[in-house]
């Protein structure tokens, strides 16, 4: 009897002491896992390659589309040819156009089904609520393992890193990183020099210049075709306003309009009286038919661009000037000069530029992937790799680009492609400058860009501002207060915003909109951006 | 069968039951696929709906899901712009009714006077032509038209004197332009069934017409359109049955915030509101409204019409 | 009088036709145009409604790309085998429910109905399809599809229209009921059939959205697929990130989605006399009826 029980004893001993084995096995993996990535040190096994000496390797990559459309990316481009070659990891695309990927991606993730072992997450604000659902691998420990590029990349620019942690310091994704590039692109105005020079006017420099100016382009018939057909400012997204925006101190451009404070407060600018002076200058511009919208018509504006009728247009420069001037000359204009300006000075405001937000796109391993430690360093080459970043950047040497004294320059065919192409169209035929793990370099935009561009970016990096951090990662709770006020809430601004400048609600109205948004959970939501600076600085 | 039969008659009723279920047991047969069928790919995924009453996450999955009962419901109804919403969608698709139904009827009718075999064929092709093109270039070639700057139609109205009308940003428009611009579209389309229904009648009855001495118009009038009635009520039905149904695809393109007052749509509210967060339950709870909404209309005018129609055109 | 009369009627019909011809007819000749302009027109938007200088460019591109030359091929067998499993489904669901007397005629129409306007969504959906095993395979764009009910109450409305002579006398002679939905219903029913089949096909041929959700391999991926990739390229309003060439793409980026158009719906045009000569048919056959 005794000896049945002793047995028995053990037998449950070992059923328990097995169970906890397993347990701290599995608690050790995470807690590697989650360890705070360790920013300063080496990694602990560097990798080289191939990744794999195996033939079958292979990872299922599910992406957006390339942006190219005539050359997907499951075509097998030459780009990506050479990063098989390179990892010896046979990639398997599963490729979705942008526009449904959300979709597509969501509902596989919800179903938990056929996930591959990469993808881009459908939409980047999503990651609390798959972090929490178990489907994306936790990268510190394989960060702090293996990442020697990761690191290096992160030690270059933090952003990198501070937008892709969440509260507990775990970073589940990768993404795009815009880096040195920011600096030749940005929202700025592009305006006419020729016809300044035509008007005998200089480059305005306040609003009342600009006011000046722009009345003048109407008036006197710069274009010089005997009719009064020119639109002295015509805009094809609200954002391409962001150069006036930024004269009255308002963050428009990449933040959504949430502006900190020097105490480190945040504050929905749009409550502000800054915001609505800026609206009442633009109402008076609408007003007097100096500016005009084609909101969801971009061919529309460019049409009256290329006829050489618009003074002055908002965009998000790097390689636009050239094509516009290209343009405006085939359209039979004899030398036109279109130039990128900084925004207006007012007296009452500090300029506000904003950089380009630093990181888009989020990238990240399925949780149960079969082999993680692969996934991981085929990410790490890629998305981190010198490299690699040429690979994605440049193209293809002898092709895209050549190598002209240790550096990669864009060949003649990217530039003035044969068949047409402009040159990011060009490189994406090759399967680079792709629409995912695009970590942009600053020099490929720069060989992309004009002199004049280059010139002005370099002048302009002196009065430049970091955007709002809106991609810091929310907790769970946040993703529901946002989801549930943020919709309504920046429908009716949008609203509301057109009404007051194309006069359909006075601006008399204004402070009833102030405190309409205010019912409608503003404060609510400036919690949680309050929430997220806070992590961001932290 | 035979040993079916004897065990389980016991009531006349029953064996009436059985015979019938003998008599019609190969039609039963040849609705059988279908009834599989649509067990398999409704029935079964129709548990999905519950999503709408939870709190869905997906480590739960749809069924362990958080209940949170209304939830959904009331904070789409409480939405600042809900009433708005529901009148912006039932407008469209009323005026899309007034208008857009009778247009292919119409246009099969007066088709149907045109003689030459070839010539008919050739319009009714081209008339489907503008079905193919989707909705992304409709869109353009509409911005192109109505520019106010260099827009054939706005070159047209000046001819007339008239100030050039910002037709994509005047709320006044937008109605006329997403409706003109679906019967546009869609009429050719629509039309086909007509023509089929047109062809069903028999010729007999044309020839006994014309003896009888009645001209194109009285045919038409009392032959042709009788003969169509049916397939005509059936496609009204259906069509009322989707009163609450507007696709979000044409309006993203077309509207912008300054028509939002009449262009912003359940479902393009819904596709903004998950453009941020993905809320699954969200969007569902607003699908099973509509759902509910149509359901309840088709179930009515069918009520109505099998009443007028004294039982001949109805869905059931 | 009477002449003249008839006259003017005439030509106020043909002036109709001709109103409508033209304006049915110039989306696609816009779209012709465009693809077919030099890339410098419609970089200018010159090209309103005839081509402006000539350039094939965007279809060289096109029909460079080995896919689509798989897509073309995928959406045709998507069309044929879908339309044909439809087609048949469909009719013989309706003639039973054409059919007053049958015993479940009313719970069957609404157990369909129904399906008109509740569904669990996509994930039941996705979650079913995986489980069926026809994930990522050709049957995932045949069968999820096979039959709608929209098709179905058209193609009862039409049965119910034969008169019930017809079939009378063909069961007086001993065929059963299948025989007669074969040899004498069939063959009245014509111009259903087009309808149908028209419906069906362009349906299938139009298939983009299952395509996207139920097959992950680009192999399988029908031709919607890819003209889906050309215009979202173009709409950057649409797409998820911030790209960077969106305001200076060239011409020829543009030209390319109307080409794609063009190549995706020139088959269908060039098909659809085909289909139409059953309506026709139907015209000389409907004289067998009531």
């Amino acid at each position: 009897m005794k000896k049945v029980m002793s047995l028995a004893l053990a037998g449950v001993l070992f059923l328990f002491v097995g169970c906890t084995k397993e347990t701290e096995v599995a608690q050790k993996s995470i807690l590697m896992n989650t360890l705070p990535v360790e920013l300063t040190t080496d990694v602990a096994a560097p990798y080289s390659l191939p990744l794999e000496k195996n033939e079958g390797a292979t990872l299922k990559i599910a992406a957006f589309e390339n942006l190219y459309g005539a050359a997907s990316y499951a075509e097998n481009l030459p780009v990506w040819q050479e990063i098989e070659r390179r990892t010896g990891v046979k990639i398997e695309w599963e490729v979705i156009p942008s526009s449904q990927y959300a979709v597509v991606m969501r509902t596989r993730l919800a179903a938990s089904r056929d996930i591959p072992d990469i993808f881009c997450l459908p939409d980047d604000s999503m990651v609390p609520q798959l972090a929490s659902s178990e489907l994306l691998l936790p990268l510190n420990g394989y960060i702090n393992e293996y990442g020697q590029h990761t690191k290096k990349l992160y030690e270059k620019f933090p952003e990198a890193y501070l937008l892709n942690r969440d509260q507990d310091g775990v970073v589940y994704t990768l993404s795009d990183v815009y880096t040195e590039g920011n600096t030749v692109k940005m929202y700025a105005a592009l305006i006419r020099k020729d016809w300044l020079e035509t008007l005998g006017l200089s480059i305005p420099e306040t609003l009342e210049e600009w006011t000046e100016t722009l009345t003048a382009f109407k008036n006197q018939d710069p274009n010089g075709n005997g009719m009064k057909d020119e639109v002295p400012l015509a805009v094809s997204t609200m954002i391409s306003l962001a150069p006036f925006a930024s004269a009255y101190g308002l963050h428009s451009a990449y933040s959504g309009f949430w502006g900190v404070d020097a105490l480190g407060k945040v504050q929905y600018e749009v409550l502000t009286n800054r915001y609505r002076d800026y609206i009442t200058y633009l109402n008076m511009l609408y007003r007097n038919g100096l500016l005009k919208f084609f909101l969801n018509d971009q061919n529309g504006r460019n049409l009256l661009v290329h006829q050489n009728s618009v003074g002055c247009t908002g965009a998000e420069m790097s390689g636009i000037s050239q094509n516009y001037i290209k343009g405006l000359i085939s359209a039979g204009v004899k030398a036109p000069q279109v130039v990128s300006i900084l925004p207006p000075k007012t007296p009452s405001a500090d300029i506000v530029f904003e950089e380009r937000t630093s990181i888009a796109r989020r990238v990240a391993v399925y949780k149960n992937t079969a082999n993680p430690d692969m996934a991981f360093k085929w990410l790490d080459y890629v998305w981190g790799s010198e490299d690699a970043n040429v690979l994605l950047n440049f193209g293809i040497e002898g092709v895209s680009y050549n190598m002209v004294d240790g550096k990669p320059i864009l060949s003649d065919w990217t530039l003035n492609n044969p068949n047409g192409l402009d040159p990011a169209s060009a490189v994406r035929s090759l399967g680079a400058f792709p629409s995912f793990l695009n970590v942009q370099n600053g020099e490929f935009l720069k060989q992309w860009s004009s002199e004049g561009e280059i010139e002005f970016a370099a002048k302009a990096v002196s009065n430049m501002a970091k955007p709002f951090p809106l991609q810091v990662i929310l907790t769970n709770e946040e993703t529901q207060i946002l989801s549930a006020y943020n919709s309504d809430i920046s429908s009716y601004f949008e609203e509301m915003q057109i009404k007051f400048i194309m006069g359909t609600e006075p601006l008399s109205k204004f402070d009833e909109f102030v405190s309409t948004l205010k019912e409608m959970g503003v404060e609510e939501l400036t919690k949680v951006r309050q929430a997220q600076y806070d992590r961001y600085k932290k | 069968m035979k040993t079916l039969t004897n065990a389980t008659v016991r009531s006349g009723a029953a064996r009436d039951f059985i015979k019938k279920l003998n008599s019609q047991k190969l039609l039963i047969l040849m609705i059988l696929p279908a009834c599989v069928y649509f067990f398999v790919f409704h029935y079964i995924p129709i548990y999905g709906i519950i999503v709408a009453f939870k709190d869905f996450s997906i480590s739960s999955g749809i069924l362990g899901s958080r209940w949170v009962g209304l939830k959904w419901f009331y904070e789409f109804f409480n939405s600042y712009v809900f009433w708005r919403l529901l009148r912006n969608t039932l407008m469209l698709n009323v005026y899309n009714l007034m208008f857009g139904f009778p247009v292919p009827i119409i246009f099969a009718l007066l088709l149907n006077e045109i003689k030459g075999k070839r010539i008919k064929r050739t319009i009714q092709t081209i008339s489907y032509l503008p079905h193919f093109i989707s909705v992304v270039i409709v869109v353009s070639i509409m911005n192109l038209l109505l520019s106010t700057t260099g827009g054939v139609v706005n070159k047209a109205v000046a001819a007339f004197g008239i100030e050039p009308i910002n037709f994509m940003y005047e709320k006044s428009w937008f109605r006329f332009l997403y409706v003109f611009s679906a019967i546009w579209q869609n009429f050719g389309w629509n039309s086909i069934i007509y023509f089929a229904a047109i062809a069903n009648i028999n010729k007999e009855l044309y020839e006994a017409a014309t003896i009888d001495g009645a001209n194109r118009w009285k045919q038409t009038l009392y032959i042709t359109i009788p003969g169509i009635l049916p397939t005509i009520g059936i496609m009204l039905l259906l069509r009322l049955g989707s009163l609450m149904s507007v696709g979000f695809e044409k309006i993203i393109l077309m509207y912008n915030p300054s028509t939002y007052e009449v262009s912003d749509v359940i479902s393009t509210y819904v596709y903004r509101k998950g453009l941020l967060a993905s809320n699954f339950s969200f969007g569902a709870a607003v699908g099973f409204f509509n759902s509910v909404i149509n359901f309840i209309i088709l179930v009515a005018s069918n009520y109505i019409s099998n009443k007028l129609s004294g039982d001949t055109i109805g869905l059931w | 009088m009477e002449e003249t009369r008839k006259k003017i009627k005439g030509l106020l019909l043909g002036a109709i036709m001709f109103t409508i011809v033209a304006m049915t007819l110039y989306p696609f000749m816009y779209v012709f145009s465009v693809s077919i302009s030099s890339a410098n027109a419609v970089l200018m938007q010159k090209v309103w409604l005839y081509p402006k200088g000539f350039s094939l460019a965007s279809y060289k591109y096109l029909l460079h790309s080995g896919s689509l030359w798989t897509a073309y091929g995928n959406t045709i067998f998507y069309t044929l085998c879908g339309t044909l499993i439809s087609v048949c489904l469909t009719l013989l669901t309706a003639y039973p429910l054409s059919k007053n007397y049958f015993m479940f005629k009313k719970f069957f129409t609404v157990y369909m109905a129904v399906t008109m306007f509740f569904s669990g969504g996509l994930i039941p959906m996705f979650i079913l399809v995986n489980n069926l095993g026809i994930y990522n395979t050709r049957w995932a764009l045949l069968l999820p599809g096979a039959i709608g009910a929209f098709n179905v109450i058209i193609a009862k409305t039409f049965l119910l229209g034969i008169s019930p002579a017809l079939e009378e006398s063909a069961k007086i002679d001993g065929a059963n009921d299948f025989r007669v939905f074969i040899s004498i219903v069939l063959p009245v029913s014509l111009p259903v059939i087009g309808v149908l089949i028209l419906f069906y096909s362009v349906g299938y041929w139009n298939m983009y959205f299952n395509a996207i959700i139920y097959i992950s391999s680009a192999k399988l991926q029908p031709l919607q697929v890819f003209l889906m990739r050309l215009l979202i390229a173009g709409n950057q309003e649409l797409s998820a990130g911030t790209d960077i060439s969106g305001v200076e793409r060239t011409g020829i980026v543009e030209q390319m989605k109307y080409a794609a158009v063009i190549i995706t719906t020139l088959p269908i045009i060039f098909a659809y006399p085909y289909a139409q000569k059953y309506f026709v048919h139907g015209l000389a056959i409907g004289a067998l009826k009531e």
